[in-house]
């Protein structure tokens, strides 16, 4: 089952002049299927990202996410499905700095109104599996480059999404703690989570199972492996 | 995960969400929460304070005035128009409004401490006042600068009701039918006649009849400062009428209204209509104004205070906004509302606001304390006045949160990620 279906999707922001940040995109994701997409800046990624996960909508064109169109949903339906079925890993600056680990990731429990009694083992469950169980009373700002980033996919997982959307999330990270993140990444690819990267990093585009690179709106033909 | 129900975010959440924001700038919580203290201290001590201020005012206000009643005669014809009739009762002087014994009457009075008659003279007719015989200088024409003499009858009981100082106590001699006069510093002055406690063989002369002086009065309410004061009986024999008289009746402290509603009756048993009592009701009026005066002076203070706290919070929050995009930004992408954003700020701003009520109000009660000890006054702290605080606090944390929550929910999720 495709958990996302995009088809010849564009997005204008109507500036003036209007940019056309893409144009006609195709995009098929899978179930536990890894797919890096590569750019330059200006290419259009993060809108796509945006769009993938929900922060924007396509100027038109159809994006369906795990089989229902999402043209038709409103805002609390979009809120809904970016708390229990998304799970984003942005940079490292997006950790809270002046909340603990465990806050941190307690506020995705707290956004997907996860009883208050299921949290605590899923928070503690969730550093485990990262490898952060011991710095959950650690202030964010507090953690190096590594655990931040072990965090944020902890933060992404700790709901069980379907869909992880990743944003550069080993750019910044040295060679041990990209294979920490990306193995991070695998576990949930293996427990049939669709895990789409942004990346200029080859570590990560050697791992993906599959490429995309977005070139002026547009992904390139012949370059999607 | 994605199948379980959606649940309403829960209140407890959103205050433990707010506990850590608040726990992570203590500075800037702390700061906050002291501004809306003290502009809610300031609106509650101002208006404690003139609480109590008002309870003084009121006090010194009863104890000046509500022991006061006069009584004075009705004109004819609106007696008439009441019931009352023109029928003179046995022992009336003159044209019959106050009976010769008006004075005991009044006194019979249960709270009654003192009653007197007294009649001004001067304006009822051209009386002429002169330090010597033949002299013929009228009231008015004394001394420099408009100085002025009025002649006043009055007896022993207004004196005393009136609390005005005689010397040695010689004013028993206005009930005796003697010619004999007390003046006033003013009045004193103006004869020529020396201020000395025992001005033997000093007369003035009223009207062609010699009268002699028996000393300077003083204070009291009586305002007898540029007074000939004459005896009240031969006043009532020379105006040839008492229409023009009052009674002044001093009671005990407070007891003014309640003796204001019988004194009449208890003169003129047989025509009461005829007498009509100090409006009491007026001072009780005044009384009334002077505290709402006050009290919307303390509450437009306050309220100016309260405008800057809101206008300064919100200053704050607004920058708070600003500074927490990436953080608004990353809460949207966990998936939090628009509205659940908005309500942090929100939620932010009432806790502060709460926390800094309860500090407004136990600053306030400290100062209205401490206000009233400085002052001798009697501290008067309404709880009621005092529970408003922590209310008040949360109204003006949630009205300057309103607009940085807008602005909150309002913040793009995608755009401020980006820009983080």
């Amino acid at each position: 089952m495709s958990v996302v279906e995009v088809r010849d999707v564009r997005r204008t922001y109507p500036t003036s002049p209007p940019v056309h940040a893409l144009l006609g995109v195709d995009l098929t994701v899978a179930a536990g299927e890894r797919t890096a997409i590569l750019g330059q800046s200006g290419s259009g990624k993060s809108t796509l990202l945006n769009v993938l996960g929900l922060l924007d909508e396509p100027t038109s064109g159809t994006y369906r996410l795990l089989g229902e169109d999402t043209a038709g949903y409103d805002g609390a339906a979009r809120d809904r499905l970016r708390s229990r079925a998304l799970g984003f890993v942005f940079q490292e600056s997006h950790v809270l700095g002046h909340r603990t680990v465990a806050e941190n990731v307690l506020l995705k429990l707290v956004a997907a109104a996860v009883p208050r009694s299921e949290r605590a083992p899923l928070v503690a469950d969730v550093l485990h599996r990262v490898g952060l169980d011991h710095r959950a009373d650690a202030l964010g700002r507090l953690l190096s480059g590594g655990e931040k980033q072990r965090l944020a996919v902890a933060r992404a997982v700790v709901t069980q999404p379907r869909l992880l959307l990743a944003d550069e999330p080993t750019g910044n990270l040295d060679d041990g703690n990209a294979a920490t993140v990306l193995d991070l990444f695998d576990e949930q690819a293996r427990a049939g989570v669709a895990v789409v990267v942004i990346t200029h990093d080859p570590r990560t585009a050697s791992w993906a199972d599959r490429t995309v690179r977005l070139v002026d709106g547009r992904i390139e033909p012949g370059v999607e492996a | 995960m994605t199948g379980r129900p959606r649940r309403a975010g829960t209140l407890r959440d959103l205050v433990d969400d707010v506990l850590v924001e608040l726990r992570s700038r203590p500075a800037r919580a702390l700061l906050m929460a002291v501004a809306v203290g003290l502009s809610c201290g300031a609106l509650i001590s101002s208006v404690g304070i003139s609480v109590a201020a008002s309870s003084q005012i009121d006090a010194d206000l009863a104890a000046s005035t509500l022991d006061v009643v006069t009584v004075s005669a009705v004109p004819v014809a609106v007696a008439a128009a009441t019931g009352g009739g023109t029928s003179a009762g046995a022992g009336v002087v003159g044209a019959g409004i106050f009976p010769a014994d008006a004075g005991d009457r009044a006194r019979a009075v249960d709270l009654v401490e003192g009653a007197g008659m007294r009649l001004e003279l001067t304006g009822v007719t051209q009386t002429t006042v002169t330090r010597t015989q033949g002299e013929t200088y009228r009231p008015g024409d004394f001394g420099a600068a408009g100085a002025r003499v009025r002649v006043v009858g009055l007896d022993a009981g207004y004196l005393a009701a009136a609390r005005v100082d005689v010397p040695a106590d010689r004013s028993w001699h206005l009930d005796t039918g003697a010619r004999v006069a007390f003046l006033g510093p003013r009045a004193a002055e103006v004869l020529g006649v020396p201020d000395v406690s025992n001005p033997v063989g000093v007369q003035v002369w009223v009207d062609g009849d010699a009268y002699d002086v028996l000393g300077i009065v003083r204070g009291g309410v009586a305002g007898l400062d540029d007074a000939v004061v004459v005896p009240y009986g031969r006043a009532v024999e020379q105006a040839g009428r008492d229409d023009r008289s009052t009674l002044l009746v001093r009671t005990v402290p407070g007891a003014g209204a309640s003796v204001s509603h019988v004194i009449a009756t208890a003169v003129r048993p047989d025509a009461p209509e005829r007498l009509a009592a100090s409006p009491v009701v007026g001072v009780d009026t005044l009384r009334r104004g002077v505290t709402t005066q006050l009290d919307r002076l303390a509450a437009w203070t306050g309220s100016v205070l309260l405008a800057l706290t809101v206008l300064l919070i919100a200053n704050s929050m607004v920058v708070a906004v600003t500074a927490r995009a990436g953080e608004i930004g990353l809460r949207r992408a966990l998936g939090f509302s628009r509205a659940a954003v908005a309500a942090v700020f929100l939620a932010e701003g009432g806790l502060v606001g709460l926390l800094g009520g309860l500090v407004g109000s136990a600053v306030a009660s400290a100062t209205v304390v401490a206000t009233a000890a400085a002052s001798g006054w009697s501290a008067v702290l309404d709880p009621w006045l005092v529970a408003t605080g922590p209310a008040l606090g949360a109204t003006v944390g949630l009205a300057a949160s309103v607009y940085p929550a807008l602005r909150a929910a309002r913040v793009s999720p995608a755009l401020a990620l980006r820009s983080d």
